[in-house]
């Protein structure tokens, strides 16, 4: 019984993607896939979803050998595959899409009250009631990725396939999804559970596999494993978590950098107030949507114009193009939206600002990206041929190499392997040290915790429905203190 | 490796066509073949190239766009060209050239505006301005052109650079110029490529991707209208719509030379071999005799052979 | 009240609205509606409002066809050839439905199944089939039987003009679609492929369907066009197919799919063709006709998506509140 993958490999073109996979599941286990950007995570799962043929190997699911040759067939046997970029339609609603993999049938017509009723006894669970005849693209994203889940749960799972599907729900909607994770472990379902947050996967998940280009090196238990033991076998090598504990000061007699009295929060109508010092790293913590990416956007000028005082002098930005020549910078975590260009080659990328907008030359395209620790052939190549983490720092190395004043960072290490993410953030520190200035927005509060004990002079600024709600410096930086910051209501009322 | 490298490039279905459709050309017709044949075949695809180049930039800026306008513009500017007259024939000449392009790339302003302002589409913003430019034309001439064509721009197909008729040498000239220069050098080009392959990422770098966008149609039309010049001077006269055939063939040329629709790559080069391509066709099926329906039937069939082989989207399982 | 807010924020109520605005007008203009008017106006345009249905399919699953018009002008031929041949007028009109049929399936063929490029593989076909209807009658001419032409301008079921009932037709076709799954799986294919393939839908067969629906509804275009002109021309359809995806565009139906349906193409192509015959009958010279048409079509076009898309509204709302 359960799931036995034996010897699974599968080659996009000359790629392989995976090599000899195995790995055995039991019911109603939970199981964890670990591994960094490229290692074959999402392909293995996308390969028993029915979404990507296997070029070898065998799959036994309940006894039975099978190879899906479509996500349908792969439905009719309960094997649900979710991701977050592979599942819902913003112009059906809500309980449209609950339904649309099985429609319930009346004759051959949709049942349309089945649809309801079907869709409402899953978001009742979810507490989500409210939401089953809105449009799916009028929602939060985090109602968007709960409702995926439910899309998933009503198929009725035997194995469920989850992929990043919680980077981005909020504390309390992560409590519940982990509700329903135990309840399908009763019923025998087996889950799949493709995350980068340690956190969540020692919460939920009873083992762990870990990929490693392509290959899997290994099953073990969740608890006998350490944080830093999973991850020094994700890479290879011991991994510094990058915690040095400089001298933490809240050195606020530091020269200003720039002044921005008016920082406008359009999703809730609010207005802030920022100085940026000189080497400063300012960490932007809180819950997903109270104002954090507006507050980097606000200041890059993409909502309309700002007015700032850089060294003394009053400017006004009100697009990309004066933020770039007044020495700011962007880097977005979604990179296929707002960073790479996808069907142009490593120079190009990289030559986009500073040959483009700045005019200027940017000499030799490979000794910018060896600088930068980018694993590539040659410049000519497309960037696409990179795995993720190395797009991400040929987008970094875009930027860095204008020399940015101010470097403004959402959320830059989103779905990135850690070796990449740690070699960003020394990049980062680097670029503090230097006399300049990053704002950096991340979901992961440890990030934060991270990246600011890695910097001379660093604060957290936490936001709270479009306001600044609390700005940590120095020995306050902590997890803790991140949480409670993110939550003030709760607090009051626990005070009441 | 490398020559399989080479080999594997997005130039290679055209080629192999170019040299297939001569050897059938050949095989077909005795004369096809001759100096004669070959050097007309040349004017027309000249003409082609021309028009093609503008709509491969127009198709390389993204967002799906497209000119269905070349046809009309081709149309207006041949009837109008014409008509300049400051006295010296070879004034008038010099005169026309900026003309047209101006003519063309008004019209490709109000298609730019109309897709980055308004946020048409581009393949319906094109479509009705070409609607509104062939009643223009019509609104003009009162539907009965009358076109004396000058004897210096008849010279376009008259005058011999060696053995080659002058136009197809100028356009290869300024084809391989434009190329390399322009596309892929200048600033603009590459600019070009960047907006239209992920807009939201250019603009994030700085990039006016709007400005650069609406250019790409203005560089468009003013091509078309160069083009719509070039085809009145080797025809002779100018009749109503009489490049309306040319829209749909500059797209497909571009399509066949290996430009992607989705926008953000592309070359020029690669629409002059698909211009060719084209050309051969129709110039074989005329040297049979073909009745006119049975033609275009036959054309229609190997472009749906052409699209099935060359362009088609990706398996959506891999 | 709820009733009418869902009225007002129906994607095929603008156009609704414009033609009846514009029905006035032209009454006005006219000296009056009457019943002879609207039977008149809809025996000339029922072949572009079914061409405005079934391309208006297309459009919502994130297609096109632009191989319609060329249909049509096959059928046309196709009807006055049979019928010369021999044929009875009811086997011709149903020889030219079948055509259609088979041409909407075969670009069904190439687009769903081959996975070209919808606007270019409907460009090759609509040469290809315009070729065809260009190689069976080269030049206008031929005749269909009267009785064709009665029939048409005739009533069904005593008192329901026949060119209705043929839209009729097809509106219940596509009526009885909507309401099986498959209706839910072409909005959901309209907003995105990849998505839709994921969530077990049959991709391939759903675009298949859609352009054999859109031949069909073209068939019946040109059997309208045919009865209602009772003689054979090749090139008859030919400006059809730009035309009713203006139509379909100024009905609502939003061109990257998913976003509208076959109301909106009736209405707007309805929109646009009393529009034209408001050019038409303004007495305008025939050559200052055709420009103002185009302008019509581009402001149509363009004012129907400037008010669509949310960006430009909230900018429109802006301003009108600054200046209060």
């Amino acid at each position: 019984m359960g799931l036995i993958f034996q010897n699974i490999s599968k080659k996009y073109g000359a790629v392989v993607a995976i090599k000899h996979a195995e790995m055995e599941i039991e019911n109603g286990e939970v199981r964890a896939i670990l591994g960094g950007n490229g290692s074959g995570k999402s392909t293995l799962a996308k390969a028993l979803g029915g979404l990507i043929s296997k070029n070898s190997g065998e799959i036994i699911f309940d006894g039975q050998s099978i190879d899906f040759k479509s996500p349908k067939e792969a439905k009719k046997n309960h094997v649900i595959m979710t991701s977050q970029e592979l599942s819902l339609f913003g112009n059906l609603t809500v309980e449209e899409n609950i339904c649309i993999c099985d429609v319930p049938l009346k004759g051959i017509f949709t049942d349309k009250k089945r649809i309801k009723e079907k869709s409402l006894e899953i978001l009742k669970v979810m507490k989500l009631e409210n939401i089953a005849t809105k449009k799916v693209e009028d929602l939060a994203p985090n109602q968007q990725y709960m409702v995926e889940l439910a899309k998933a749960l009503v198929q009725e799972p035997k194995l469920l396939i989850i992929d990043e599907i919680t980077s981005a729900l909020y504390r309390e909607d992560v409590e519940i999804v982990d509700d329903i994770i135990k309840d399908l472990k009763k019923k025998g379902c087996m889950v799949l559970f493709i995350s980068h947050r340690m956190s969540e996967l020692y919460a939920m998940c009873d083992s762990v596999t870990i990929m490693k280009n392509g290959e899997t090196l290994g099953t073990y238990p969740m608890q006998e494993k350490t944080e830093s033991e999973l991850l020094s076998l994700m890479v290879g090598s011991k991994v510094e978590t990058g915690r040095q504990h400089k001298n933490r000061q809240a050195k606020s007699e530091k020269d200003i950098l720039i002044k921005a009295p008016h920082i406008k929060i359009p999703s809730y109508g609010t207005e802030e107030s920022l100085e940026i010092r000189k080497g400063e790293i300012i960490g932007v913590a809180g819950l997903q949507g109270h104002g954090q990416t507006d507050l980097v956007n606000s200041l890059y000028g993409n909502l309309g114009e700002i007015k700032i005082i850089i060294d003394g002098k009053e400017v006004s930005i009100h697009n990309s193009r004066q933020a770039v020549s007044n020495g700011f910078a962007f880097i977005s975590g979604d990179r296929e939206r707002d960073g790479t260009f996808q069907e142009r080659n490593l120079a190009e990328n990289l030559a986009a600002v500073k040959e483009l907008v700045k005019h200027e030359k940017i000499g030799d395209s490979r000794s910018v990206l060896d600088s930068f620790n980018v694993k590539y052939d040659n410049p000519g190549q497309l960037i696409t041929a990179l795995s993720g983490g190395n797009q991400q720092k040929v987008v970094v190395g875009r930027w860095l190499s204008t020399k940015p004043r101010l470097l403004l960072a959402n959320d830059p290490t989103k779905g990135i392997d850690v070796k990449a993410r740690t070699d960003l953030h020394k990049e980062f520190v680097k670029l503090a040290e230097e006399g300049n200035a990053v704002i950096m927005i991340s979901s992961d509060d440890d990030e934060l915790v991270n990246v600011t004990s890695m910097a001379e002079c660093s604060r957290v600024i936490v936001m709270y429905e479009g306001h600044i709600s609390a700005i940590l410096e120095g020995d306050a930086i902590t997890r803790e203190n991140i949480s409670a910051a993110s939550m003030p209501i709760e607090e009051k009322q626990m005070q009441a | 490796m490398k020559t399989l490298k080479k080999l594997n490039n997005p130039y290679l279905p055209a080629i192999i066509g170019t040299v297939a459709l001569l050897i059938l050309g050949q095989c077909l017709s005795k004369g096809f073949l001759s100096m004669n044949n070959i050097s007309s075949i040349l004017m027309t695809t000249s003409i082609l190239t021309l028009a093609s180049i503008g709509q491969a930039a127009v198709i390389i800026s993204g967002d799906s766009g497209l000119d269905m306008s070349v046809g009309a513009i081709m149309s207006m500017t041949a009837l109008f060209g014409p008509m300049i007259n400051v006295g010296s024939g070879v004034a008038s000449f010099i005169l026309m050239i900026p003309a047209v392009m101006l003519m063309g790339a008004v019209v490709g302003a109000i298609n730019g505006t109309g897709v980055q302002m308004l946020k048409v589409v581009p393949l319906v913003m094109t479509l009705i301005m070409s609607n509104v430019v062939d009643g223009f034309s019509i609104m003009v001439t009162k539907g009965q052109p009358s076109v004396m064509v000058g004897k210096e721009l008849q010279g376009i197909s008259k005058t011999l650079v060696g053995p080659l008729r002058i136009l197809p040498t100028v356009v290869l000239i300024v084809l391989i110029l434009l190329e390399v220069l322009f596309l892929r050098r200048s600033r603009y080009g590459r600019s070009l490529f960047l907006a239209g392959n992920n807009r939201n990422a250019a603009n994030l770098c700085g990039i006016n991707s709007k400005k650069i966008i609406i250019l790409a149609y203005v560089f468009g039309g003013a091509m078309a209208g160069f083009a719509g010049l070039m085809l009145v001077g080797y025809a002779g006269t100018a009749q109503m719509n009489m490049a309306s055939s040319y829209t749909m063939l500059s797209v497909a040329a571009v399509v066949i030379g290996g430009t992607k629709l989705t926008g953000g790559k592309g070359t020029f080069i690669g629409g002059a071999l698909g211009a060719l391509v084209l050309v051969l066709i129709t110039n074989i099926l005329q040297a049979l005799n073909m009745a006119a329906g049975l033609r275009s039937l036959i054309q229609g069939i190997i472009l749906i052979v052409i699209l099935m082989m060359n362009s088609r989207a990706p398996k959506l399982r891999q | 009240m709820n009733k009418v807010k869902k009225l007002m924020s129906w994607n095929a109520f603008p156009a609704l609205l414009l033609f009846v605005i514009f029905l006035g007008i032209n009454g006005v203009m006219t000296g009056g509606l009457s019943v002879s008017f609207f039977r008149s106006f809809i025996s000339t345009n029922a072949g572009a409002i079914c061409v405005a249905i079934g391309v208006t399919a297309t459009i919502l699953v994130a297609g096109t066809d632009i191989s319609l018009g060329s249909i049509v002008s096959l059928v046309n031929v196709v009807i006055v050839t049979a019928f010369e041949k021999g044929f009875s007028v009811p086997q011709a009109a149903l020889l030219g439905l079948l055509t259609a049929v088979l041409c909407g399936m075969f670009n069904g063929f190439v687009v769903g199944i081959m996975r070209v490029n919808p606007l270019l593989a409907t460009f090759a076909t609509s040469i290809a089939f315009a070729g065809i209807a260009l190689w069976i009658l080269p030049y206008p001419g031929g005749y269909i039987d009267f009785t064709f032409g009665d029939w048409y301008l005739g009533n069904m079921f005593g008192i329901i003009p026949t060119p209705v009932v043929l839209i009729a037709i097809l509106v219940l076709i596509w009526i009885f679609v909507m309401k099986l799954p498959v209706g839910l799986h072409i909005y959901a294919l309209g907003k995105d492929v990849k998505k839709a393939y994921a969530s077990g839908i049959n991709v391939a067969a759903l675009r298949f369907f859609v352009h054999t629906f859109a031949g069909l509804a073209a068939g019946v275009a040109g059997i309208c066009i045919s009865a209602n002109i009772c003689a054979g021309s090749p090139t008859v359809g030919s400006a059809m197919s730009m035309n009713s995806i203006a139509a379909a565009v100024i009905g609502g139906v939003s061109l990257n799919g998913g976003i509208g349906g076959i109301w909106s193409g009736i209405f707007g192509a309805s929109f646009l063709s009393i529009l034209i015959s408001i050019v038409v009958s303004a007495n305008l010279s025939s050559i200052v006709q055709s420009f103002i048409q185009g302008l019509i079509l581009l402001i149509g076009v363009t004012v129907s998506i400037a008010a669509s898309d949310k960006e430009i509204k909230t900018k429109i709302k802006r301003a009108i509140g600054g200046k209060r």
